[in-house]
């Protein structure tokens, strides 16, 4: 049984704009499990169905079913699908930036007193550039810190599963390259699974054990990496390599009604 | 010198309404135009409840305070909450509407008619005469005190309790408190709940040392004056904010004609927009964050 | 808000399309069965109800130009009611002093409540949201208290007495004629609104509502879109001001306080705050649907016992209306009316996709 599972998720706007269409995933235990697609793809309305913010934009879960270990956790508000176990590290708006790091990281631990220093002192351990900076407010660092605060903060929630969204944006190639290695330590040491949401198709499969590609609204492919990198069409699309040089969009348009994926 | 005593006092006042606005746009960013209408219910409670116990004014202070908060609270669960995510503009005219049935709730339950507690509570609401020929009642001396504890209480508690970090987290992004555990319901409740108990204390002010009636609402709405000027988003900027209106008040209305107390604030709000829209203290992206 | 204009459960493919006044047939037909019926109204209602649709003219007016405003264009304005009395004092001030024609009073207030939409503008240009809010409720107590002033030192405080005017020689007085001169003038100013709305003034508009930072980045100059929506809508509501002032027969200032905002608010919040429709429907309910409820109260006998407080109740009902609508359909009366016409034009099908 899987950690995460969404089955045939049906995601509908404003009642009758439906955007995510008989979409199944499933993220193991101790994996850590990638889930890609350009802009448009569904990825986000997915993440925000998993994290309980659908709401937000007058949307709702219309068919399907989210399940937390086992347990349905879809339409439950996001403090509860935190405090199960899904948390989200999110693209944008991570931290709080008014805050000090310090303050960020007792922020989660509000509820739950005992985990209290100890928790912060072994997160602080995995990303020791935090702890040079504990008293300085959050909205001054560099992005990379930032990120690194977000993912510090969002273990601090006790997680099952982390849903990291959109990792390497806005950071330099190296710097994604480290946080993704870092990844590895988390789902090894702390036996965290991970949903890593990217657009930066090549980073997650350096990474990741098993991957989805979302196009639509619905998955259209899914596999392990080496799979996944020896598709044609993920190599075109989404690795930027391809025997006939690149494709124009006039191709792409013309490929799209073909629907060749399953070839 | 009785007239910095006459100013402190007032901008006691100030500062307990003023406080329950920050409090209100910190949690849900909303300016709450039903301010006016929390004072008047917990003073109504709270009258309600000396009628009915007139030999202890404690108790009719705990009831009312109570009302307050429980209103407070219950607005937020019933109209602030599922309009969490919309724009400022939705949630003001929310509180517009909400303000309407209030009155028309209170008017119906307690009638049009003005009333003075001052009456009920008899010998205990004479006033202490004090050297300097300043005259000091009970309730004065207990707006000042309140105050105080609030703008010193407040602030502390921000800083170092656990829910005073959770209240400025919410404060800045409710979205990723809520992702971080953290139930911003039960927060923005409290939040809301005390807004509503400093109303209440406000309110009882107002009605004990002047009148109580429905239409009384206007002195608590013109609460959000100091709360705009010193920064709606910034409880720091309450003092401030409540001590340039109060003196604005006292001095137009003892200086060029009484009946501009009322005028008094929205007046010196005019100037305050003109000049510095996000108040003294405020954070100027509250501007942007439209 | 949603972020949906107009019915989502509706495929355009062309610009035409979209723009289309009259798109369908079935659009066509009831809007001819619609004109036909108002024509015929006057001989078919009494002269009270008459009167009930001659006032819902009147509050269309206004209500679009408040929509235009705060719904489309997403500057929250709280000073309509000073704007309102702005236009029917310009038309009282242009009689007593010179005795001027209905026509002109009626330009003059327009574009009196032009002017004063670029000064309250230009402040507002630096501010958005709730300080925007705050300061439109500022100016609308300067506009009062200048009103105020004027009344009480030309007319001593009795108000102005308006004369019943005269149209291309047609003397306007009784509902029926009334009903007849306001009938156009609220469908030319529909007109007028849909086609600013469907214009690129429009789409800049609802750019800078949507998020006026984008749009400046697509090389909107906000600013000026942004006074231009402030005057153009100030303007319609000044006229639909000294309309009311000349309808009414009677001008004075207290009849635009605080009470006459919620009344607008009300309208374009119960309509549909954004849509044309919207501001339609929310002017026919708020003003019919108060006498709807004193004829039911009527046969209630213990209502009738409250007597006065009825009216402090009829207020809190529409605060609740009003509430019930932002929390459950903020699209208003339009937002239901699109579901209902979503789900028809989807049947037998639920959803339309995204993609296609």
């Amino acid at each position: 049984m899987s950690l995460l599972a969404v089955e045939n998720l049906e995601v509908a706007y404003a009642r009758v704009i439906l955007a995510v269409q008989g979409v199944s995933l499933a993220v193991p235990e101790r994996s850590i499990v990638a889930l890609l697609g350009t802009n448009g793809a569904g990825k986000t309305t997915t993440v925000r169905a998993i994290t309980g913010f659908l709401p937000v934009d007058d949307a709702q879960i219309r068919k399907g079913d989210i399940r937390l270990a086992g347990e349905s956790i879809a339409g439950l508000p996001p403090y509860r699908i935190a405090a199960r176990g899904a948390v989200l590290v999110p693209e944008r708006d991570k931290i709080f930036q008014t805050l000090t790091v310090e303050d960020n990281l007792r922020l989660p631990l509000s509820r739950r007193r005992q985990a209290g220093e100890a928790g912060i002192d072994k997160v602080l351990q995995i990303f020791p550039a935090l702890a040079k900076r504990r008293s300085q407010v959050a909205g001054l660092m560099s992005g990379g810190e930032r990120q690194m605060l977000a993912i510090a903060q969002g273990l601090l929630c006790n997680p099952k599963v982390l849903v990291v969204d959109e990792l390497s944006l806005g950071l330099a190639p190296h710097l994604v390259a480290e946080l993704m290695a870092q990844l590895k330590g988390l789902r090894d040491d702390l036996g965290v699974s991970i949903l890593l949401v990217e657009q930066d198709a090549a980073s997650a499969l350096t990474v990741a054990d098993f991957g989805y590609v979302m196009e639509g609204g619905r998955i259209v492919y899914e596999g392990a990496p080496d799979k996944l990198r020896g598709h044609k069409d993920i190599q075109e699309f989404y690795l930027g390599s391809s025997e006939e040089g690149r494709a124009s969009y006039r191709d792409v348009k013309q490929y799209r009604r073909a629907r060749r994926w399953w070839g | 010198m009785s007239l910095v005593v006459v100013i402190l006092i007032q901008a006691s006042f100030y500062a307990l309404l003023a406080t329950g606005y920050v409090l209100i746009y910190r949690s849900t960013r909303v300016l709450n135009l039903a301010h006016g209408e929390l004072m008047v219910f917990g003073a109504f409670v709270f009258y309600q409840a000396l009628t009915m116990f007139p030999g202890s004014p404690a108790t009719a202070v705990v009831a009312g305070l109570l009302g307050g908060a429980l209103l407070g609270a219950l607005v937020y669960f019933v109209v602030m909450r599922p309009l969490a995510g919309y724009p400022v503009a939705v949630g003001v005219l929310a509180t517009i509407a909400l303000s309407i049935l209030l009155r028309s709730l209170i008017t119906a339950i307690w009638s049009g008619q003005t009333r003075y507690p001052a009456e009920l509570l008899g010998a205990r609401a004479a006033p202490w005469d004090l050297p300097g020929g300043i005259a000091l009642t009970p309730i004065d001396a207990a707006i000042v005190a309140a105050a105080a504890a609030a703008l010193l209480g407040l602030p502390l508690m921000l800083q170092r309790a656990s829910t005073g970090v959770a209240m400025r987290g919410v404060a800045e992004n409710a979205v990723l408190a809520a992702q971080r555990g953290i139930n911003i319901h039960a927060i923005n409740a409290i939040s809301w709940g005390a807004a509503g108990l400093m109303a209440t204390l406000a309110g009882i002010f107002f009605a004990v040392k002047v009148r109580l009636g429905p239409d009384i609402w206007i002195v608590g709405l013109a609460g959000f004056a100091p709360a705009l000027i010193g920064g709606m988003d910034s409880l720091r900027g309450v003092a401030l904010g409540a001590l340039i209106v109060a003196t604005a008040e006292v001095l137009a209305s003892r200086y060029i004609a009484p009946q501009f107390a009322l005028a008094a604030p929205f007046l010196v709000l005019l100037v305050a927009l003109w000049i510095r829209p996000w108040g003294l203290y405020g954070s100027r992206e509250e501007l942007e964050r439209v | 808000m949603s972020v949906f204009r107009g019915n989502p459960g509706t495929l355009k493919t062309t610009h035409a399309e979209d723009s289309a006044l009259l798109p369908t047939w079935f659009v066509r037909f009831w809007a001819a069965v619609a004109i036909l019926v108002l024509l015929a109204a006057p001989y078919v209602l009494n002269s009270f109800w008459t009167g009930i649709v001659n006032q819902t003219f009147i509050a269309l007016i206004g209500a679009l130009a408040l929509n235009l405003l705060m719904g489309t264009t997403g500057q929250i304005s709280l000073g309509h009611a000073g704007f309102v009395g702005a236009g029917a004092f310009t038309a009282a001030a242009l009689i007593t002093q010179f005795d001027a024609p209905f026509g002109v009073n009626l330009l003059a207030a327009t574009v009196v409540g032009a002017i004063l939409g670029v000064l309250v503008g230009l402040p507002a240009l630096r501010l958005k949201g709730l300080y925007l809010a705050v300061s439109t409720l500022a100016a609308h107590f300067v506009i009062v208290v200048a009103m105020g002033q004027y009344q009480s030192s030309v007319s001593y405080g009795a108000g102005f007495t308006m004369p019943a005017p005269s149209f291309l020689g047609w003397e306007l007085s009784g509902e029926r004629r009334w009903f007849y001169f306001l009938l156009p003038v609220a469908l030319l100013t529909l007109l007028v609104h849909v086609n600013w709305l469907r214009s690129a003034f429009g789409r800049a508009w609802m750019a800078i509502h949507h998020r006026d930072v984008s749009a400046s980045a697509l090389g909107i100059d906000t600013a000026r879109f942004k006074l231009l929506a402030f005057s153009a809508s100030t303007a319609v509501t000044a006229f639909s001001g000294a309309l009311w002032g000349y309808y009414t027969g009677f001008v004075s200032v207290e009849a635009f306080d605080i009470h006459l905002l919620i009344q607008y608010l009300a309208i374009v919040i119960i309509g549909g705050l954004g849509s044309v429709l919207g501001s339609v429907l929310g002017a026919a309910f708020v003003m019919t649907v108060p006498h709807l409820i004193a004829r039911a109260a009527e046969g209630v006998p213990a209502l009738k016992a409250m007597g006065a407080s009825v009216f402090e109740l009829q207020i809190g009902l529409f605060g609740l209306i009003m509430l019930l609508f932002i929390l459950l359909e903020p699209r208003g009366l339009a937002g239901l009316w699109f579901r209902v016409q979503a789900y028809f034009q989807l049947w037998p099908f639920r959803f339309r996709a995204w993609e296609r």
